[in-house]
């Protein structure tokens, strides 16, 4: 038998990637940090188109979990770069962790609905 | 050129690290806490491979001041550390998934923490 291509879900993209476990709440919490995390994936996810949009939220006060925690969500101008971004980032390391990716409806990250 | 002095080191691993494999796409159609459950599990593996071959990562903040025992041995060296830092997170994530599923599975090599008795 040949090698079969890995069973990769098929999901249905959109223009918005969701990047996951790739940062903590710790990590948001410090201004530095979080400004270099910010720095850090424009610089590599603008590779893949133009970003039009991007929400990381962030811890606000003490024992709350805003929604979406711990998760980058990146709106591009085109579904074709969302999925690009997906093709080449799924599994990427980052900050020594694996990089895990889904996408949003665009009326749901519109809504803050994260 | 010299003129390096600003420039960060990315936390973005290179291409040659990448692991590919399905797991790093979320199946469609989970709900919220199936899409945490999930990431839970990987995220399990991940600090149990971690624990498995020792990994530390490379240095980026100052060490902490050193801690001896009676004999002299230090106590919080780096990679003592980062172990009991990951044991801790595995913890709590297979904790979380015990409680959502019964039939959870913990890593063959995960313990509990010791609950030290009191007296």
């Amino acid at each position: 038998g040949g090698a079969a291509a890995p069973a990769v879900p098929d999901v249905e993209a959109t223009e918005v990637l969701v990047l996951m476990n790739m940062v903590t709440k710790e990590e948001l919490q410090d201004d530095e940090e979080y400004k270099d995390i910010m720095e850090d994936i424009r610089e590599e996810c603008g590779k893949f188109g133009n970003i039009t949009d991007l929400k990381i939220p962030r811890p606000v006060a003490e024992g709350e979990q805003p929604i979406g925690l711990e998760k980058i969500f990146i709106r591009y101008a085109t579904v074709d770069e969302a999925r690009n971004a997906q093709r080449a980032l799924s599994g990427r390391r980052f900050a020594n962790r694996t990089v895990v990716v889904s996408y949003l409806d665009v009326a749901k990250f519109e809504n803050d609905e994260l | 050129g010299d003129d390096g002095s600003k420039k960060r080191r990315s936390r973005w691993g290179n291409d040659s690290e990448r692991l590919l494999t399905p797991r790093t796409v979320i199946p469609p159609n989970l709900s919220k806490d199936e899409q945490e459950m999930y990431l839970a599990q990987l995220r399990v593996d991940e600090l149990s491979a971690h624990i498995r071959v020792g990994y530390v990562p490379e240095k980026r903040s100052p060490s902490p001041e050193p801690v001896y025992n009676q004999r002299g041995q230090r106590l919080n060296t780096r990679d003592v550390r980062y172990r009991q830092k990951y044991e801790k997170e595995r913890h709590e994530l297979v904790q979380k998934l015990v409680s959502s599923n019964p039939n959870y599975k913990p890593p063959a090599d995960y313990r509990p923490p010791d609950t030290r008795c009191e007296d």
